[in-house]
């Protein structure tokens, strides 16, 4: 990747500081710059570009932006390009070989739990998007950071004082977001896939009790394929791989709203 | 760059020759592929990849991309398979037949262009008596023009060879409906009934069309050269490479199209379609056939000089590893001449002029 703007080196330099540089002369999968669009617009309301070669998917942000679109940018890069496997809406984590994946809609908590779930020594394997491959139905990992809004971010601050967060950004379409810095041991691990075990549909409710409620597998796979980023490519092997992936794990919601309690229980 | 360099780049090796994909390093790969995505040809790479069986010989981390890319192929066949079913039924009520264009035409009549061909819309021709009746049609089925404003509505209705764009409102999909295959504005004037009189019919699909071989070729030339701005113009060579590489086996094919682009006043952009296919990818075509098309679409020294200029740089434009200012500057130049290729210059400045200062509440 490119760019000299200050927002991305920084955020790059927090939150990827565990990523091994990949040697020079070896394939590089995508070539991603960041830059101002114009002369002008590198003073006047200054706005970001993402690119992928020279094709920019989306349009400019505000500059404060850049390192959050940087993140949506790779994000709808693999959405595009890696239909090996079933890409699902949702954030996966591990423990002891047993794979979650917690799909839900934006300001569910996933990525709360999932953060959470992270500080207390799980394994992040995505936190935007699970991997499911077509092949042999396994979790792949991409342990990039965990992107936290709004309240959440003071959340999971005041849960583990271990965190690393980025910069806070105000304002972006989704409200202020910060992202959280991956463990190193799940960097690490970045090419061990693990075995699904339970989809678990979470759902933040303040002062609520924690509930674990089975979901009966027909509706969780509608449920996974509504949420499938690449459903539409894959046709019949999407739904053959998300119907494997359903038949073979424990499908709950999850209702909660302390994570202590969340936690344990998940232990169990 | 040159031709020579564009020549050398891993992307025209390979689509001349994909045998020689074994041989290239972590580095040309990425070039090619790089390439391969900008020019709307990675499925059609990792289709030939295939085909050869190449693919099964090639590193984890290339292969990767090759497969996704497949898969994004297979998608598209089968959507194409479904749109044209639901167009098929949308005109059924008035036994209204269609022609498929382009990509449709190449997957729905299986021919060898079809492996790896992305298409962002189909595109249909309907008898231009009937266009308006047909437009009816396919509203009460779901598809509406995109939002347009009137000047553009006019644009497209009075002046250009095509209703605008329809959108399916339930699926997005991109529907182009033609009449002909120029805009009546334009300077050449193929007739469109002679092509109706050749048409195909696509099998187990009533109504059902494609162009002849022989009009296809024509057709995708003359998309390449007026109808577009060069964006997709090494696809589309290799659209045009694949379809005579299907049918230079049949006896007569060439001197067939020779004629047909002299009855059809399509000789020059015939003339480039072959020129440039044989320098860019190696077409194999005749020499006196080569020069019985440039016979054809007669030009003077000049005009050749500037369109070898201006088809190497958006090739060129394609392959570079960043875009660099004499490209941007054909493409303009591409853009402007497509546009005067299509209508005069008393409706043409107005409309230029219009479209770089009216202000457009959608930028």
């Amino acid at each position: 990747m490119q760019s000299t703007l200050p927002q991305v080196v920084r955020g790059v330099a927090q939150l990827y500081a565990d990523f091994p540089l990949s040697p020079p002369g070896q394939f590089i999968d995508f070539r991603i710059k960041l830059s101002s669009p114009s002369l002008l617009r590198r003073w006047f309301r200054p706005q970001v570009n993402f690119a992928l070669d020279d094709t920019r998917p989306f349009k400019p942000l505000p500059i404060e932006q850049s390192f959050a679109m940087f993140e949506w940018g790779l994000n709808w890069v693999v959405a595009n390009h890696a239909h090996q496997f079933a890409i699902v809406h949702a954030a996966s984590v591990e423990k002891g070989g047993r794979a979650l994946i917690l799909p839900g809609a934006p300001g569910s908590g996933k990525s709360t739990l999932c953060a959470a779930l992270v500080c207390r020594g799980w394994r992040l394997l995505s936190d935007e998007m699970a991997m499911i491959s077509l092949n042999d139905g396994l979790i792949w990992p991409i342990p990039r950071p965990i992107s936290l809004k709004n309240a959440s971010i003071d959340i999971i601050r005041k849960f583990s004082h271990e965190a690393v967060f980025g910069d806070v950004v105000a304002d972006t379409a989704k409200g202020d977001i910060a992202h959280m810095r991956p463990p190193k041991a799940s960097v690490e691990a970045a090419k061990s896939p693990a075995a699904l075990f339970a989809v678990v549909f979470p759902t933040y409710r303040a002062g609520a009790q924690t509930e674990y409620i089975e979901v009966s597998k027909g509706r969780t796979l509608m449920r996974l394929a509504e949420n499938c980023f690449n459903y539409p490519v894959l046709g019949a092997a999407g739904f053959n791989c998300l119907a494997d992936a359903v038949d073979s794990s424990h499908c709950r919601t999850l209702i909660y709203s302390d994570l202590d309690e969340v936690i344990t229980m998940l232990e169990r | 760059m040159s031709l020579a360099a564009c020549e050398q780049h891993p992307l025209i090796r390979y689509l001349r020759d994909p045998k020689c994909g074994a041989t290239l390093d972590a580095t040309d790969w990425e070039r090619l592929l790089r390439a391969a995505r900008h020019g709307y040809l990675s499925s059609r790479v990792a289709w030939l990849a295939k085909k050869s069986g190449l693919i099964e010989h090639l590193p984890e981390k290339i292969r990767f991309h090759l497969e996704s890319a497949l898969r994004v192929a297979q998608s598209q066949a089968v959507s194409v398979d479904w749109e044209v079913a639901k167009i098929q039924e949308a005109l059924a009520e008035s036994a209204m037949p269609f022609v498929l264009l382009k990509g449709a035409a190449y997957i729905k009549g299986q021919f060898e262009a079809a492996h790896g061909r992305l298409l962002s819309d189909v595109d249909i021709m309907v008898p231009k008596e009937r266009l308006l009746e047909a437009e009816k049609a396919l509203c009460s089925h779901g598809w509406f023009p995109t939002k347009l404003n009137a000047y553009d509505q006019r644009y497209y209705r009075e002046w250009m060879h095509e209703l605008p764009p329809l959108q399916h409102l339930g699926r997005g999909t991109t529907l182009d409906v033609h009449h002909t295959i120029l805009p009546p504005t334009a300077l050449l004037k193929p007739d469109v009934n002679k092509l109706w009189a050749d048409v195909h019919a696509v099998e187990n699909a009533k109504n059902v069309f494609v162009l002849s071989p022989v009009d296809m070729v024509l057709h995708s030339a003359t998309h390449l050269f007026h109808d577009g701005e060069l964006e997709h113009g090494l696809r589309d060579l290799v659209d045009i490479d694949a379809l005579l590489g299907q049918f230079s086996g049949e006896s007569r094919f060439f001197e067939t199209v020779i004629d047909r682009a002299d009855e059809l006043d399509l000789g020059r952009p015939l003339h480039y379609a072959l020129k440039y296919c044989r320098a860019f990818l190696r077409t194999p075509i005749p020499d006196d056939i080569l020069s019985r098309s440039a016979e054809l679409g007669s030009q003077s020294i000049m005009i050749r000089a500037v369109m070898d200029v201006v088809v190497l740089e958006s090739i060129a434009s394609i392959l570079a590893d960043r875009p660099s200012i004499k490209s941007q500057l054909s493409q303009f130049a591409m853009y402007v001449r497509s546009h005067y290729l299509r209508m005069p210059m008393h409706q043409l400045l107005p409309h230029l002029l219009r479209k770089q200062f009216a202000s457009d509440p959608d930028r």
